[in-house]
């Protein structure tokens, strides 16, 4: 049996491992202790760990230290140590560890992380960078009414593009904290392909409402896929920043996902029932290529028109009723 | 020498008006009224007006908006005369004519004036002097002389065109020619000396159609209704009539109206060197609309075509515009979310028998009080070329689902290619 302890940073992070082949150790700042911790606060001989031969049980003894020895944050002169006590000596922090407590299951190695390999490849992101840089600029290009000069838009759209970096960044930064490996590459390249994506579905979106007539459930699918797609990308990039357990992982996801969503829906839910003098219309044009529905003729569309006319008939026939209820 | 002449000429003839003005202004004072809007809740005047008495049981005639308040809110308002000697009293609503912006009002008092203006048998030649008298800023009763100048054309809500000024507050004061008979009614104005009246034959309409029995309070809301219902009729009867020609615009044809019943104007981009499409309007409204309360307006009609082309654009870059150019549509009159419902909005691709194929949404909103009227706005947009194409939009206030569909299918089916 060994004494192991293990050194804690203030958020308990461990920073150093120490495992002693002794029953008895001394920890000081003093050059002969089996433990030496450069602490100004801890006496040159500041506290024996004795592990008793038979039953094992950990004990430990203060040395009538200047600053005394704290279990779990009590002051004690001695006493038993149970895994997982933590013993703070001046500024240190001290975690005995129970060697008789199994560790942790080892996770189960993810297919998922050979299959996504691609992703971290740098040649991989550069491209993804470019392409995405491209695309801004072409979609910019479309939407201008004015003569475009790439020249002038490139600085804005690098600059947009510095400012999504904030996400991948974020994460990397996170990974390196909590997993000494930040994977950049890869956290870049899952958000260009999320805007990729988003894109697509933002054409597929015009297409579809387009040809349909801007039917009135696309707008809550729209909602589901942009939503799931969001839900992938932050599970991909928790899944490259941090080990954890699958169902953990999309807990947090959803949470996220939900915590981007929600203020977005309800936003623009908010006031939409309000008065307006403004008709809330689809306004997508096509070309040409892109009109597959056939026309109709300018009767039916017309007389199509009258269930409109009766519809709001009974819309204010049922507000004016529920009027007089409340008034009643 | 000739300047005295001139100088004296001119001399008299002023003199003549003066004493006109004057003398019209002694005889008839007495049958002249300011016309008060009190706010219960204050107890003070919320708004004024002018009025004149037109037979001996002391009904007067005023204009409509004057008194709105009160037709909209009898409940929180009430109307109160100041007669000229100085007297104050309560005024019953006796009927409206919304369309013409007409009320008749009585005196409730037992002590009433029996001085009476008459009005008029025929409007006066043009070029004649008139006079408009009424209570403009509440600074007291005075006289404008002016000119009849006819019948204020491209009108479907027919009013005189005065030219003499007309100033808040004589809102509903009698214009009367020389011998002191009524022609016309003061209304409204465009500033710098123009003038607009309500004319004698509108009155006349007023007054010989009912006997003077008030109608009440909760009848008001269904007197305007019927009044905007039959007025709508009428007016897209008319448009139904007129002669529609085809006139072109850009690539594509478009319906117009031959006679002056709407007011054209035409605009284009063409001077601007830098832009990169060509874009050419022409927008045709009716000019005036009906005054129902100070939020609510109806009765109008505006049409509005613009041509799109671009040679540097290319489609994708072009339809991308475009789709920006129909956005944004807003109704075409002033109404509020007591007034009117919400828009609710149909659209479809339409393509009619000129092959002119086009994105069409139309969209209404319902009036909460006046039951089948709406006011609907249509915006369309064709989808047969590349990199251009035609904006067809109007807008109706306060019209029946009859007249609204009819007049749809007349437009989109009109539209053609050259």
């Amino acid at each position: 049996m060994a004494i192991v302890l293990e050194l804690l940073s203030r958020k308990d992070q461990t920073l150093k491992y120490f495992k002693f082949n002794k029953s008895e150790i001394l920890v000081g700042r003093d050059h002969h202790c089996d433990l030496r911790l450069e602490d100004p606060y801890i006496s040159a001989e500041h506290v024996r760990i004795k592990q008793d031969s038979e039953d094992h049980t950990i004990s430990f003894e203060d040395c009538d230290t200047v600053n005394g020895t704290l279990v779990n944050k009590q002051l004690l002169p001695s006493g038993q140590l149970q895994g997982n006590d933590i013993l703070k000596l001046g500024r240190t922090r001290l975690k005995v560890v129970n060697t008789n407590q199994p560790v942790s299951a080892a996770l189960p190695l993810s297919q998922l992380e050979e299959s996504l390999n691609w992703l971290s490849h740098s040649g991989v992101a550069i491209l993804l960078t470019l392409a995405y840089l491209v695309l801004s600029m072409v979609l910019e290009f479309t939407n201008s009414v004015v003569a475009y000069n790439v020249f002038d838009m490139l600085p804005k759209e690098m600059g947009q593009m510095a400012l999504l970096s904030a996400w991948p960044i974020a994460f990397a930064i996170m990974g390196k904290v909590f997993n000494k490996e930040s994977r950049v590459v890869s956290q870049f390249s899952i958000l260009w392909l999320t805007l990729f994506i988003f894109y697509g579905l933002y054409l597929l979106e015009k297409l579809v409402s387009f040809n349909f007539n801007a039917p009135e459930g696309l707008i809550w699918v729209e909602l589901m896929v942009y939503a799931l797609v969001l839900f992938a990308c932050i599970w991909l990039s928790l899944f490259f920043a941090f080990h954890q357990t699958n169902k953990r992982r999309n807990l947090v996801s959803s949470m996220m996902t939900l915590v981007i969503v929600v203020p977005i829906v309800s936003l623009s839910m908010l006031g939409s029932n309000d008065f307006s003098a403004k008709p809330a219309y689809n306004s997508i044009m096509l070309p040409p290529i892109y009109q597959f529905r056939p026309a109709s003729d300018v009767n039916t569309f017309v007389e199509n028109s009258a269930s409109l006319f009766t519809e709001l008939d009974e819309h204010l026939a049922s507000e004016s009723s529920a009027q007089k209820n409340a008034d009643d | 020498m000739r300047y005295l002449f001139f100088a004296l000429a001119l001399y008299s003839v002023m003199g003549f008006a003066q004493q006109t003005a004057q003398n019209l202004f002694s005889h008839y004072q007495s049958a002249l009224y300011q016309i008060r809007i009190i706010e219960l809740g204050s107890g003070n005047k919320s708004s004024i007006g002018s009025g004149f008495q037109i037979n001996d049981s002391g009904v007067l005639v005023t204009n409509y908006h004057v008194v709105s308040k009160y037709v909209y809110f009898p409940e929180k308002y009430r109307i109160e005369y100041l007669a000229a000697d100085g007297t104050v009293g309560e005024l019953s609503l006796v009927n409206i004519d919304v369309v013409n912006d007409l009320a008749l009002v009585q005196v409730q008092s037992d002590n009433k004036s029996t001085d009476f203006f008459s009005l008029s048998a025929q409007l006066p030649e043009q070029g004649s002097s008139i006079y408009s008298l009424g209570n403009p800023h509440d600074l007291g009763m005075i006289v404008v002389p002016g000119t009849f100048n006819g019948i204020k054309k491209n009108s479907f809500y027919q009013r005189i065109h005065f030219t003499g000024s007309i100033n808040p507050g004589m809102s509903g004061g009698p214009v009367v020619n020389p011998e002191g008979e009524v022609v016309g009614v003061n209304v409204a104005t465009a500033g710098n000396q123009i003038g607009f009246l309500v004319p004698l034959t509108k009155i006349r309409a007023l007054i010989s159609m009912n006997d003077f029995t008030p109608i009440s309070a909760n009848e008001y809301k269904r007197v305007i209704a019927t009044q905007l219902m039959d007025n709508q009729q009428r007016l897209f009867e008319r448009l139904e009539h007129e002669e529609w020609k085809l006139n072109e615009l850009g690539g594509a044809k478009i319906p117009t109206l031959t006679g002056p019943l709407l007011s054209c104007w035409g605009d284009s981009n063409s001077a601007d060197q830098e832009a990169l499409y060509l874009s050419v309007e022409n927008r045709c409204s009716l000019d005036e609309e009906i005054f129902l309360h100070g939020g609510l307006r109806t009765g109008g009609i505006e049409i509005e075509f613009e041509w799109l082309e671009s040679d540097e654009f290319g489609a994708h870059r072009f339809y991308d515009f475009f789709s920006g150019s129909i956005s944004g549509a807003s109704a075409g009159n002033h109404a509020g979310k007591n007034d009117v419902s919400n828009y609710q909005c149909k659209q479809d691709i339409v393509a009619n028998n000129h092959d002119v194929k086009t994105k069409s949404i139309l969209c209404l909103r319902a009036y909460k009080e006046f039951p089948h009227l709406y006011d609907v706005l249509y915006i369309g947009a064709t989808l047969n070329h590349e990199s251009q194409g035609l904006i067809s939009h109007f807008t109706l206030a306060g019209v029946s689902q009859g007249s609204a569909m009819r007049f749809t299918k007349q437009f989109v089916g009109a539209i053609a290619w050259q």
